[in-house]
């Protein structure tokens, strides 16, 4: 369990209205003969000291942000944890990149920003784990952006009660495709993968295309909800980032199966999960392959995850096994053809990660600095709101988050025959762009120019990077 | 071989040979769409039954 660091000081407030308890307490708690509060307690984290007369002006409102690291709402049930905002700043330890959001709240007046990924424990009662996870999940994506909104409990039974052939109240537990459902419902292109036919984690046979599909996700910056089971346990988390990727686990990495390429898949390197789970704290750590490695309870022992749910944007028609099978055998076809090779006498790296055009140009302005005629080419390019980027990095690059190669692929184009999804390819010192005022496309007739390109730092605005 | 034959550059493609590797292409990504959506038939069972309840 990730500690909180020392020197903390607590700010407590009582009595504190939440609103995702009391949605609980008045569609069920209030309506038993036992006798629930009404009232929360919260607990605000500062770091460093504060005193009581500090929050009574607003002279210490800007010194006091600064110290805030969250808070966490005490319910009064068994199950105490509610609502919560864990700065991962106030974590000891912590060296893991992921997606945060941020939610605004005041104490006595004085506004204060909430940084870190919501997260709930589960009551049992009205709300299970799949429900939570569903509930962290539009947490996130209601305050990140404005095209989602978050929910209450009594929302998600709404929603599920004209499907669901049974009582809602008190919660059961949901099955995978109810949570699919539900984010279709509230405005995802959700996505399902499940390991394939003949895998068995059990044995020891993993289907590592899964695997780096949920890879590629979690590099996209997307959260997932993972579903998790062993013979007596079915669990629903999100999984919401990942570790440090240690240089051992890149250089150990083994080629891709390829005739003609020496490639190895950033996707395929182990690493640990960053794990939202309403059965512990936050910012769990679990490599995918033992995902509940942290439970103590042995009943919780060879769990699997044995499906994903992505909460695409409904926008993204093209997913991650496809694209990177586009990507890789864009390169099979044309080195196999004499067109184009990846850099000899190294190792080569690929990374492919989803991002909107709208980041990627944002990064470019960044990164490409010394590349100015491919940056001015991909900023002057009509892009998809979405994009698929491939960056091509060696074992030296990879280790300064350098490459020195990038490949575009529409992600709004789900056929990939004729290579339709390619957009773009400037890898050693080669440039290649479907023109289509030129007829070009990379099924043929495409100009191949030279380009020299320095190399230039991998985009990472997809993940926050957290150490301490 | 000769020094001349060693230095020589790989030939590219004629148009013909490079719309032939294309379709090998499309037949390799076709049928890697059809396992891929196999796939994901084969697991419904578990995905519609398995109450995540813990």
């Amino acid at each position: 369990m990730t500690p909180l660091k020392k020197g903390l000081n607590y700010l407590v407030e009582y009595p504190y209205v939440d609103r995702v308890y009391r949605d609980s307490y008045y569609y069920y708690f209030s309506s038993k003969l036992e006798k629930y509060e009404r009232d929360c307690i919260r607990v605000s984290l500062f770091e460093g000291p504060i005193t009581k007369s500090d929050f009574y002006s607003t002279g210490k409102k800007n010194k006091l942000n600064k110290q805030f690291l969250g808070f966490v709402v005490i319910r009064p049930l068994n199950k105490c944890i509610g609502r919560n905002i864990i700065n991962p700043e106030a974590l000891s330890g912590t060296k893991f990149f992921i997606r945060t959001m941020e939610s605004a709240i005041t104490i006595n007046g004085l506004q204060f920003t909430a940084r870190g990924f919501p997260h709930s424990s589960q009551t049992s009662e009205s709300m299970t784990c799949a429900q939570t996870a569903v509930w962290e999940l539009m947490e996130y994506f209601g305050h990140r952006y404005h095209e989602y909104n978050t929910v209450l409990p009594s929302k998600i039974r709404s929603i599920l009660s004209s499907n669901s052939y049974e009582r809602l109240l008190p919660a059961s537990g949901l099955p995978m495709n109810s949570i699919s459902l539900l984010l279709k419902e509230f405005g995802f292109g959700s996505k399902v993968y499940t390991p394939k036919e003949g895998s068995n984690p059990a044995k020891g046979l993993y289907d590592e295309e899964f695997y780096q599909a949920l890879n590629s996700y979690i590099e996209s910056g997307i959260p997932i909800i993972l579903g998790i089971f062993n013979e007596d346990i079915g669990h629903a988390y999100l999984a919401i980032g990942r570790t440090w990727i240690s240089e051992k686990e890149l250089i150990e990495l083994k080629p891709i199966k390829s005739d003609n390429l020496q490639l190895r898949d950033f996707d395929a390197a182990s690493r640990n999960l960053i794990l939202i789970d309403d059965n512990f704290t936050p910012y769990q750590k679990a490599n995918p392959k033992n995902p509940t490695s942290y439970y103590t309870n042995p009943s919780w022992k060879g769990c699997h995850i044995y499906a994903l749910i992505v909460p695409l944007h409904k926008k993204i028609y093209l997913e991650s096994i496809l694209a990177k099978q586009c990507f890789i055998q864009f390169l099979e076809v044309y080195t196999g053809a004499n067109l184009f090779s990846l850099p000899p006498g190294r190792k080569n790296y690929l990374r492919m990660f989803l991002t909107s055009s709208r980041s990627l140009k944002i990064g470019i302005q960044k990164t490409l600095k010394h590349n100015t005629e491919l940056k001015e080419l991909i900023l002057k390019t009509s892009l998809p709101k979405f994009v698929w980027v491939a960056e091509i990095t060696s074992d030296k690059l990879v280790l300064e988050r350098k490459c020195d190669g990038i490949a575009l692929l529409d992600a709004t184009q789900p056929y990939v025959k004729d290579f339709k999804p390619m957009l773009l390819a400037a890898i050693n010192n080669k440039l290649m762009y479907s023109n289509p005022l030129k007829n070009s496309t990379f099924s043929g007739n495409l100009d191949i120019e030279t380009l020299y390109l320095q190399p230039f730092y991998m985009f990472s605005q997809n993940l926050e990077l957290y150490e301490r | 071989m000769s020094d001349k034959t060693q230095n020589k550059k790989p030939q590219k493609a004629s148009d013909d040979q490079f719309a032939k590797m294309l379709e090998e292409y499309n037949n390799r990504i076709g049928k890697h769409k059809v396992a891929s959506e196999k796939r994901a038939c084969s697991s419904a069972a578990k995905v519609t039954t398995l109450r995540l309840t813990h």
